[in-house]
């Protein structure tokens, strides 16, 4: 294809808003995706990570709209296409894994039928031909029995076997990109990593280019090429896995990795960030996180972060941070 | 799942009895003399000879106690045999089977209009709430459910039999004459099936697993049809059972409109006659058929729910 340089998937600017909110939920989200890398999207419920992967399909819930921005994948302009050619791309290009996975099947559909639902729709597959390709796709994905289960409906898998079947219809439409969102959060420990080493086989025999939701640091250090963090509908920081893992930069970011190791501090508490996220996105000025920020005080910035929001600063090696105190920190090391 | 049908067949047949109880004690505690009412109805004179009342009820068995009177019933009954009418004196059993037909016969066609109507008329109207669809199916539910049926039978006769002349006025002799009565009796259920079905699919099309379809490429008039109807259309199920039960006996007012010799009928008859056999087998077959139709409901309903069939329902 090669029609440019460009990556496959490229957002600039996406601000996604739902009437009756005062702000919108994703403002001013800016990201890229190539054939083949993986891009951890990270951050504590509400922050817009979902928002961002459901703009993606164009499936936000009824109310949400897209209010600015723009999406380009594989040259192709997603936010202006005609809904029929939306629906080629749906499950044909670019497919997704969602969090419940036995909520994402209908109850009274068998599992064979839904999964054939792309060979169908977008490899033209006919219903016995499709109903081979289904059984090599449910072996693909490591399922035991696959002529036994294309019979099953939904309540008779477990969360995994779910997850799997969620997984085998994702491929079976071929696409280049997969959008995970949260495919592990809501199941067994055990089952967690069987499922993430599905994805991450496939998509490296796939070359799938992969978005993956999580809010998992661990899950982020095995997969992600690229990790960006979300606070409250904006990113705060970007950048290569190993750098934004290894040297943390924006306060948020180091706060959830000190909450993700689970030890207690002398005290013998566990950490938390103080707080919730949830009304960040209602702050009208400042940095959206500065009310839960301890760096701010540190650095005698609380002024600053209050009423001015720092923008995305790059670093040399392409992380980038939005945090007034990394600035100032920067400025005194050069 | 044998178990539980059987569990079920149990309580139902202890149900049957009870009702059966209350089937044949009802008409004695109404008040008034059966007796009486026959001969005065026969001889069309005020005072009957009390030699003839007693007579007559020796002849009709009510002279013995109550709990032989039932027990004879009973057992009668499961025989088919319902007793005579004292209306008639033909055999209720052969009556109401008569007019069970008919009433079944016009109920269904009734429901099926009706169901045809709604399904998909709610369906659309909750892929776009608020919109013109929406909004117009709002109106034709209030129309529907307020306007009585002793109103539009007349009116439909008035239009479609005597003005335009396209349809029979009444009696039940052909298909044609089937189709006004049954289009009236059916815009009532149509108005609430239609708004069971929206609210339902309302529901359904908010649920996981239809954004779930969308990102695997259906359109949304396909993810309607392969993943919406079918879980949105359950509850109407229940409905289509409740109403097909209520009619078998309560579409009086249109069967005696268009003469048509249905169980509703036949029942007010037996009421204003005080025909004391034909009550009491016309209100145990109905029961019995009510309970034998939400039998049947409920087990089209764990056919159409395969998360109920195995017991997972959520």
């Amino acid at each position: 294809m090669n029609k440019t340089n460009e990556p496959l998937l490229v957002i600039e600017d996406l601000k996604v808003a739902f009437p009756g909110q005062p702000t919108p939920v994703i403002d001013g989200l800016s990201l890229t995706l190539d054939r083949g890398e993986v891009l951890a999207l990270v951050g504590e419920s509400g922050s817009g990570k979902s928002m961002t992967a459901l703009s993606l399909m164009r499936l936000l819930p009824a109310g949400g709209a897209i209010a600015g921005g723009r999406i380009r994948f594989d040259g192709e302009d997603v936010l202006s296409l005609p809904d029929r050619q939306m629906n080629r791309l749906r499950g044909g290009r670019m497919a997704m894994l969602f969090q419940q996975p036995q909520a994402m099947l209908d109850p009274t559909a068998r599992v064979g039928t839904q999964i054939a639902e792309p060979l169908r729709l977008h490899r033209g597959l006919v219903r016995r031909a499709a109903m081979g390709r289904v059984l090599e796709l449910l072996r693909d994905v490591g399922i035991p029995d696959p002529a036994v289960r294309a019979r099953c409906f939904s309540h008779e898998l477990s969360g995994g076997m779910a997850q799997r079947v969620m997984m085998a219809a994702a491929l079976s439409g071929d696409p280049d990109m997969l959008i995970a969102d949260e495919p592990t959060t809501a199941l067994d420990v055990t089952v967690q990593a069987q499922i993430l080493r599905l994805i991450d086989e496939e998509r490296r025999k796939r070359n799938l280019a992969t978005l993956l939701i999580t809010h998992d640091l661990a899950v982020v250090a095995a997969l992600a090429d690229r990790v960006a963090v979300m606070y409250a509908g904006r990113i705060v920081e970007e950048g290569p896995a190993k750098a934004v893992l290894q040297a943390p930069q924006h306060p948020y970011t180091r706060a959830l990795m000190r909450c993700s190791l689970l030890v207690p501090d002398p005290s013998g508490q566990l950490l938390s960030i103080p707080g919730s996220g949830t009304h960040a996105r209602d702050l009208t000025c400042g940095c959206r996180f500065h009310p839960r920020c301890s760096a701010a005080a540190e650095h005698g910035l609380a002024g600053r972060c209050m009423r001015s929001e720092p923008t995305l600063k790059p670093d040399p090696d392409g992380h980038v941070t939005r945090c007034w105190a990394v600035e100032a920190e920067k400025e005194t090391a050069a | 799942m044998w178990t539980r049908l059987l569990q079920r067949l149990l309580i139902l047949g202890l149900m049957l009895l009870g009702v059966s109880l209350l089937a044949f004690l009802v008409p004695y505690v109404s008040g008034g003399d059966p007796v009486r009412t026959i001969l005065m109805s026969r001889v069309r004179d005020l005072a009957v000879d009390p030699a003839a009342v007693e007579a007559m009820r020796i002849h009709l068995g009510l002279d013995r106690p109550l709990p032989v009177q039932y027990g004879a019933w009973l057992w009668q009954a499961l025989h088919g045999d319902l007793g005579y009418s004292f209306a008639s004196g033909r055999p209720v059993a052969l009556e109401i089977g008569r007019a069970l037909g008919v009433s079944i016969t016009l109920a269904l066609t009734a429901l099926g209009i009706a169901a045809a109507v709604a399904i998909p008329l709610g369906t659309l109207a909750a892929t776009r709430p608020g919109g013109t669809v929406d909004s117009a199916t709002t109106l034709m539910v209030q129309t529907f459910v307020a306007t009585p049926e002793y109103w539009l039978a007349p009116m439909g006769i008035l239009v479609f039999a005597l003005h335009l002349g396209w349809l029979p006025s009444a009696g039940w002799t052909s298909w044609t004459a089937l189709v006004l009565p049954a289009t009236v009796l059916s815009l009532r259920p149509m108005a609430y099936f239609t708004q069971v079905t929206r609210a339902a699919m309302m529901d359904v099309l908010q649920a996981p697993y239809i954004t779930a379809a969308r990102s695997r490429g259906l359109s949304m008039r396909q993810t309607v049809m392969r993943h919406g109807l079918r879980n949105g259309s359950l509850p109407v199920v229940t409905f289509f059972a409740l109403w097909l039960a209520g009619l078998l006996g309560g579409s009086v007012v249109i069967e005696v409109i268009f003469a048509i010799p249905g169980m509703g009928r036949l029942l007010y008859e037996a009421v204003v006659n005080r025909d004391v056999p034909m009550l009491q087998g016309g209100f145990v077959s109905i029961v019995a058929l009510s309970i034998l139709i939400n039998t049947v409901a409920d087990m089209l309903y764990v056919a159409l729910n395969p998360a109920v069939r195995s017991g997972h329902a959520h």
